[in-house]
């Protein structure tokens, strides 16, 4: 196959936005004054889901100006529980009037029985677990009109019953149902060391073509794991696994996630401008740094921090 | 050996990882319930209490979001004692963490202790107060409010000299407006101690009733002070209602006469749409709606 047509093939289809980061509402503020200084953005799907205050304001503002993502934290994809058809038409009804360049969500469940405990929680990763998850894709994908791009989670167990690795059974999973991949390079970093494998062979593994975006964050070394804490600069290691999956994949958006401890617009933007570096091959050398406290994996608190914040 | 299924492994984790006193207790429980060991489940089972306490603490960093006042008033270690108890007590059954902190204040008041002060309040009426202020100011961020609608229905469209001699039409509460009743005199404390540290506090405020308005206007919250009469009013207005009808139902229900509260409302109302209170009903675009939802037969046209 040429050149030309293999990235024509890859991706979905679905263009390379550049470089993007989280819309958070510290940075609102700065966002407004100065613009996005960004290619794009992702949002928090369910933050913007029955949310008609300002943060929809700003995010109708930006989304004027640059393309909008949305994520998403609640789909359950994994869940035994049904799917939730309730917040389905909403996200599609948002995604209705935001016009969004895809929907993602995360390869995970993350509760059932109606106890939602908002967390990414890993699958058992057997036929079974398969043939369940890709069901469900197709009712979404269905239901939604488009495809969904599914995210590779952090994950600190693993299910005594997994037959088969996360990236076959992602793998798998893209190739039956034709959903994209959100590969988040610093989940197989946290993953590889919880779970002794290499990440350089997980990323060589997955199928390129279906990789629509990338995510970028910095984990938490708290001694024998590795916790997602989304709260520092991309160490040096995801760098590197950053430029490989950009040099197999021909090139995809790139998206830097920082949800606490969240910096100042500019340092955000720095960090940011590291990927171009990185694509070059230079890599900055920052190391995970150790946790001081308590870590906490996926958090969401921002979620809510602008419930007393001044407009 | 049968594997297990796929509710069967998903129930077992939750199970294990949001049972109060965490994983240790959490995996006993579960075992119980689903006959299942944690090396049958998991290869590294010990694990299980980074979700445990990440179930905790995420939900907890969220509640700390919602209710930064209260939990300064409180002191952090006694709100994140009832935070979590909280969380145990009611896990989350939404896709939306915006529904995790509607039952905070109920949680409070049902989990204090029945004694009451001098004046009759409940020992921790002011922490439950300040919770219902913080939550409604949540909710009043986030419902859909006025910003989007047409120029004339603006809370300001009705001022002037019409504001006092014309007539405003229906009025109604847009979807923002939250209306509290409360012990507490808690909207001035909590302004002055939003913006203050722990140890510089302003006093706790003496009991008294006090009504709170809780509106937004260009997505700017703002709370209002409320006299009796005018929170019966604006209450009157959650469904659509004429000036009269809110102000016979404020004169019903503060025994004032019918005629002075309609003086003081046709004075005050002005302010309260300016501030985004209470809107007027705009009649186009209702009649536009009922329009389309008219069966056929009834719209004159068959």
């Amino acid at each position: 196959m040429h050149a030309a047509s293999k990235l024509a093939a890859s991706r979905l289809g679905l263009p390379n936005l550049g470089l993007g980061v989280g819309l958070r509402h510290p940075h609102f503020q700065h966002i407004l004054e100065h613009g996005p200084q960004v290619d794009w953005f992702e949002i928090i799907s369910e933050n913007f889901i029955d949310n008609h205050g300002y943060a929809r304001h700003v995010l109708d503002t930006v989304a004027a100006q640059v393309p909008i993502v949305m994520h998403g934290v609640s789909m359950s994809i994994g869940s035994s529980a049904p799917l939730d058809m309730a917040y389905l038409h909403k996200l599609r009804a948002l995604a209705g009037e935001l016009r969004p360049a895809w929907i993602s969500d995360h390869l995970c469940w993350t509760g059932a029985a109606s106890l939602n405990s908002h967390d990414l929680l890993p699958m058992p990763l057997d036929e079974s677990s398969l043939r369940h998850v890709a069901s469900r894709v197709s009712q979404v994908q269905d239901f939604l009109g488009r495809p969904l791009i599914l995210e590779n989670p952090s994950s600190y167990v693993e299910f005594a019953q997994s037959s088969m690795r996360e990236w076959e059974f992602l793998g798998r999973l893209a190739q039956q149902t034709g959903c994209g991949l959100l590969l988040d390079v610093n989940n197989v970093h946290v993953s590889a060391h919880n779970h002794g494998f290499d990440a350089v062979h997980y990323i060589e593994q997955l199928p390129h073509a279906h990789i629509v975006q990338i995510h970028l964050a910095g984990p938490t070394d708290c001694g024998e794991v590795l916790i997602d804490t989304h709260d520092a600069p991309v160490p040096e290691a995801v760098w590197r696994l950053y430029a490989l999956a950009q040099q197999l994949t021909g090139g995809v958006s790139a998206l830097l996630e920082w949800d606490a401890s969240i910096p100042p617009y500019p340092q955000l933007l720095a960090e940011l401008a590291k990927a171009r570096a990185a694509e070059q091959g230079v890599f900055a050398d920052a190391p995970v740094l150790p946790g001081t406290g308590p870590a906490l994996s996926t958090p969401l608190g921002f979620y809510l921090e602008a419930s007393h914040a001044a407009a | 050996m049968q594997q297990p299924e796929l509710a069967q492994l998903q129930a077992w984790f939750l199970t294990a990882m949001s049972c109060p006193g965490g994983a240790a207790q959490g995996t006993t429980l579960a075992q119980q319930h689903f006959g299942l060991a944690p090396e049958q489940v998991l290869t590294q089972p010990q694990r299980l209490s980074i979700y445990a306490d990440g179930y905790v603490l995420r939900l907890l960093d969220c509640l700390q979001a919602e209710f930064p006042v209260l939990r300064k008033t409180m002191g952090a270690e006694l709100f994140d004692f009832f935070a979590r108890a909280y969380i145990w007590r009611h896990p989350s059954r939404s896709s939306t963490l915006y529904d995790l902190g509607a039952g905070f204040a109920d949680f409070l008041a049902a989990s204090q202790p029945r004694d009451h002060d001098a004046a009759g309040n409940a020992v921790l009426q002011f922490p439950i107060d300040l919770a219902r202020l913080e939550r409604a100011r949540g909710e009043a961020g986030r419902a859909p409010g006025l910003e989007t609608r047409a120029q004339p229905s603006m809370p300001d469209g009705y001022a002037g000299v019409d504001a006092l001699f014309g007539d405003p039409g229906l009025l109604q509460l847009p979807a923002c407006t939250r209306l509290l009743a409360l012990s507490f005199p808690v909207r001035a404390f909590w302004e002055q101690a939003q913006g203050a540290s722990a140890e510089l506090l302003p006093p706790q405020p003496a009991a008294g009733q006090s009504f709170v308005a809780i509106a937004r206007n260009r997505y700017r919250i703002s709370m209002h002070a409320l006299e009796r009469w005018q929170f019966h009013f604006l209450q009157s207005a959650s469904v659509a209602a004429t000036l009269q009808q809110c102000a016979l139902q404020a004169a019903n229900a503060t025994s004032l006469p019918i005629d002075q509260v309609l003086a003081d409302a046709m004075l005050w109302l002005p302010v309260a749409m300016a501030a985004g209170m209470v809107g007027r009903v705009d009649q186009q675009e209702n009649e536009k709606k009922a329009d389309l939802h008219r069966p056929f037969r009834e719209s004159g046209r068959s």
